[in-house]
């Protein structure tokens, strides 16, 4: 670890961490104002206020050396606070939207989204296992609570699920960190010592990897995912993948190594394990979260050419697409009114809502990796990397893998462009229009980095603003 | 701003303008004003339009006697399809101008790039407004239909990527930056070694053969096109297929020529195969888009064929000018055919053959016009269709005897076929049935329609020499990148 030093000054700690406390003690204070004047408004607005103030330090924050030594303070650290806030925004607006409708407001959930927030964007930049584990959790116990939002059966199943195996799988990242201890006597991020460190290592992967759903450690996304609200699961899904994501990358980074075997079996796995249950999935949200399954084996495609810092923007450009077009997918769900959405339920969506339908084709298409969405660019870069380190076979298994996932993608579409509605009852369907400018805003994203994205990489290079 | 640009992005301009005036004349209008700018383009042009250049994915314009046909086939097909949709009965016509305008905006970079992901980027997007037009506007197993079509062209350009991506890879091993361009890709697969220069070829030949399609690969071809709308069968038939043979000329024998003159026989087999076969099925077939689908896959057989028939490690001047010519004779008279099978079904709503007997009476500009395209289809002197299958097999002779004679005598299945198809509809004892009661001939928007097409069909077949000086540009370009190594 660095040298702290004796004194530290107040500044370089407001500096560096200023942003984090200011935004938790304004969702906090909006969350206290809100309960005593007993107006959920207030918790939104501090919520927003919060993820806003996030945003704003990304773009004029300032790239400082943290005092404490626990955080990395480089450009990902703005890049992903940067995609985490705006993700967190989007939440905040398709889950008031959604909790409104469904009449379950509580003035917390807009307290944990920041919380979160925060947790996610710490997560990404960890430089020891510590700080790492923490913020883990930061991230993770406002997701438990946040999933059982709706008070229903299917949340509270998921929401027990998904905690008992979190729990679970953080008891094994306490061992591994146990045991790197054990083996150097020090919980940096470093190369690890040893067979006993090693072993170490490897049990925190695990955990990441189950908090990014890589295989084989995602059995829980499909039933958190169905079983979530809309709205959760737009934040959850995303920012919990994102930031998992970015933490493997900054260990693979700092120790120096890939953990080839280990992440060949999971490219593998995931492909085939998000694929093959998919084909037969006729539930939309359990079909997305198959598909993220197969995705995460796709972004794990491109962590073997993590050394190249020309291949980690291509990281972080998929990461941030996928987690845009997933929140968009999500958003437009979360407009149901049934926790349920069979593909036969949406037969004929888009005579009664084209706009969504045309949004919801977007972003499944963007999921196909077909061009020109962003999805395209998404799946050349993991092939261009992964040919780079002659990783062919896994190529050639997860562009047969995105073959079949053609069908499954398409299938939505068909049933809400060509087939007729089964009844003429219309859907159980709430427009919303700030949800509907949001996934047109997202959907934007989608195609304009399709075509051009290499505007992605230098609006991400470009922050922060330096004056 | 030049013509080729301005001709790419006019579709675009048209694609949003649909969004908010949902009319089909939006479609006809932009459909024409690309066609007129595309009357300005001419060859030995070369322009760029930046999408990521760091990436790899720039849109570089080149114009030679190779595309520059296509490109006015694609503006040309595509405002007549949009012409005949003002009379055509058809549910969401918005709907319906959107997609196909976005399917022009898409087709014209694809015929104009040589960047080969740029190329992939559109050929592959085309997938997702074509899957839309046969899915929504399709008859009977439409859904089937559009999944096979959408699965099959998948499968292959998946690969095909593989394969430029595994090139572009060598590329940024040795020059540390990533370009996709035709230039930078032919000079580094000089290196590879040639096991690997072959499985790179499959992944751009598979892509290829499914899309033209050559004939193990030509199943999703029937149902494509049998249950797709009149539009969307004559811009498949008469432009999708297309690219796939064009990109074989354009992207798959500049990289590797070696690959060619090793195997070029055994290529041209299998576009003899795909002469014979599609002639003997269409032969048998009792649905007349069905019919007309499988002689396309006998039709794209010529252009495979010429487009591989060696002279010693040459390619025969006369094979590439037969298959250059031949993609645009199929693609004016197999779309004037499916435009004469849409209006005569859109008229009696049924497609089998046994419905109908003697019609000829009854409409017989329509019959002229199945006649004119039939012609041409068969090969008949004085059409289109004849110069570009004698030239394809004077070729083939040359460079084989065996696979000449074959081809030649593949070319009476398609006077079977075709004479047994007008003699069983138009011909015979005329029929009084409730289908055909309601059957009258064309009316003034689909005559000019057809006229179109028709002259074009004769104006190649009587005097070709303007477009074989167009295409002599085409075969240039092909011959310089055989002659590299």
């Amino acid at each position: 670890m660095e040298q702290v030093a004796n004194t530290i000054e107040l500044k370089s700690i407001l500096e560096s961490w200023g942003v984090f406390i200011f935004s938790s003690a304004i969702s906090i204070l909006g969350l206290i104002l809100s309960r005593i004047f007993k107006n959920y408004l207030i918790s939104w607005i501090s919520g927003g206020a919060s993820l806003f103030s996030l945003i704003i330090y990304s773009i004029f924050g300032k790239i400082v050396q943290e005092p404490f030594g626990v955080i990395i303070t480089d450009k990902i650290l703005f890049t992903s606070c940067l995609i985490i806030s705006i993700l967190g925004i989007v939440s905040l607006f398709v889950s008031f939207g959604e909790l409104s409708a469904k009449e379950k407001l509580y003035p917390e959930y807009f307290f944990f989204l920041p919380l979160a927030s925060i947790g996610g964007i710490i997560m990404t930049s960890s430089k020891d296992f510590l700080t790492l584990f923490i913020s883990k959790e930061i991230l993770s116990f406002p997701i438990y609570a946040m999933i059982y939002a709706l008070r229903d059966r299917f949340g509270v199943e998921s929401a027990f699920k998904y905690f008992v195996s979190s729990a679970v799988l953080s008891l094994f990242y306490l061992l591994g960190l146990g045991l790197i201890f054990a083996s150097s006597g020090n919980i940096a991020i470093t190369e690890p010592q040893g067979i006993l460190g090693l072993l170490g290592l490897y049990l925190i992967l695990f955990d990441l990897f189950f908090k990014a759903g890589i295989a084989p450690f995602h059995f829980w996304v499909p039933d958190v995912y169905q079983g979530a609200p809309s709205s959760t699961v737009v934040f959850a899904g995303s920012v919990v993948k994102f930031s998992s994501f970015l933490a493997i990358m900054r260990i693979f980074d700092l120790t120096k190594q890939i953990q080839t075997p280990l992440l060949e079996v999971a490219v593998i796995l995931s492909v085939i394990v998000g694929i093959f249950p998919a084909l037969v999935q006729k539930e939309l949200k359990r079909l997305i979260a198959y598909s993220s399954i197969s995705h995460a084996g796709f972004i794990s495609l491109i962590l073997f050419g993590i050394g190249n810092e020309e291949f980690k923007n291509f990281f972080i450009f998929y990461l941030a697409t996928y987690s845009i077009a997933f929140a968009g997918a999500f958003s437009i769900l979360s407009l149901f009114k049934n926790t349920l959405i069979n593909v036969e339920d949406i037969s004929g969506f888009s005579r009664a809502h084209r706009f969504f339908a045309t949004m919801l084709t977007i972003f499944f298409i963007s999921f196909a990796g077909l061009p020109p969405l962003a999805g395209f660019q998404g799946k050349y870069f993991a092939f261009i990397t992964a040919l780079s380190a002659g990783k062919i076979l896994l190529v050639v298994i997860s562009a047969a893998a995105s073959i079949a996932s053609l069908y499954f993608y398409f299938l939505p579409l068909i049933k809400s462009f060509i087939e007729e509605p089964k009844t003429k009852a219309g859907f159980e369907f709430s427009i919303n229009p700030a949800v509907g400018l949001i996934t047109l805003l997202l959907s934007a994203i989608t195609i304009y980095f399709g075509i051009r994205p290499h505007d992605l990489i230098i609006l991400l290079e470009g922050i922060p603003l330096s004056f | 701003m030049d013509a080729v640009k301005i001709t790419i992005l006019i579709p675009f301009l048209g694609v949003l303008v649909s969004l908010f005036l949902r009319s089909i004349w939006v479609g006809v209008i932009f459909s024409f004003l690309t066609f007129v700018s595309s009357l300005f383009i001419r060859t030995g042009y070369l322009g760029q339009i930046n999408l990521a250049e760091k990436l790899g994915l720039t849109l570089s314009l080149q114009t030679d006697g190779l595309n520059i046909l296509l490109i006015w086939l694609t503006t040309g097909l595509t405002f007549l399809v949009f012409l005949y949709g003002i009379v055509e009965k058809r549910e969401r016509k918005d709907e319906y101008t959107f997609l196909f305008l976005l399917l022009e905006a898409l087709l014209l970079p694809a015929f104009t790039t040589k960047n080969l992901l740029a190329f992939y980027f559109f050929f592959d997007a085309i997938l997702i407004p074509m899957f839309f037009i046969i899915g929504i506007w399709g008859t009977g197993n439409k859904v089937y239909a559009a999944y096979k079509f959408i699965l099959f062209t998948f499968f292959g350009s998946i690969f095909f990527l593989i394969s430029v991506v595994f090139l572009a890879k060598e590329f940024y091993a040795t020059q540390g930056k990533i370009s996709l361009e035709l230039e930078d890709l032919i000079s580094i697969s000089q290196n590879l070694s040639f096991s690997t220069k072959i499985l790179l070829f499959l992944g751009f030949f598979v892509a290829f053969a499914v899309k033209m399609p050559l004939v193990p690969l030509h199943v999703w071809l029937p149902d494509a096109h049998t249950e797709a709308p009149t539009g969307g069968s004559v811009i498949l038939a008469g432009i999708l297929l297309k690219l796939g043979s064009y990109a074989f000329l354009r992207f798959a024998v500049p990289i590797f020529p070696d690959v060619i003159k090793e195997y070029w026989f055994w290529i041209s087999l299998i576009g003899v195969l795909g002469i014979v076969f599609g002639a003997i099925l269409a032969l048998s077939q009792e649905d007349m888009k069905r019919l007309i689908a499988y002689s396309s896959v006998s039709h794209m057989g010529y252009v495979m064929l010429g487009s591989v028939a060696m002279v010693q490690d040459k390619i025969t001047y006369e094979g590439l000018q037969g298959a250059i010519l031949q993609m645009i004779n199929h693609a004016i008279a197999t779309g004037g055919l499916f435009f004469v099978v849409g209006m005569i079904y859109e008229r009696t709503h049924t497609r089998m053959i046994k419905d109908y007997s003697g019609i000829a009476n009854k409409v017989p500009f329509l019959t002229f016009f199945f006649f004119t395209f039939a012609l041409s289809s068969i090969g008949f002197p004085s059409t289109g269709g004849f110069v570009g299958e004698l030239l394809v097999i004077i070729g083939a002779i040359k460079a084989s005897k065996i696979i000449g004679i074959i081809t030649a005598s593949g070319a009476i299945f398609s006077a079977g076929y075709m004479l047994y198809l007008a003699l069983r509809v138009f011909f015979g004892p005329e029929k009084h049935s409730e289908k055909l009661k309601h059957i009258e001939d064309i009316n003034k928007v689909e005559f000019f329609v057809l006229l179109c097409l028709a002259i074009f069909v004769f104006a190649i077949g009587i005097y070709p020499k303007p477009f074989m000086e167009i295409i002599k540009g085409g075969i240039d370009f092909v011959w310089s990148k055989l002659q590299i190594q």
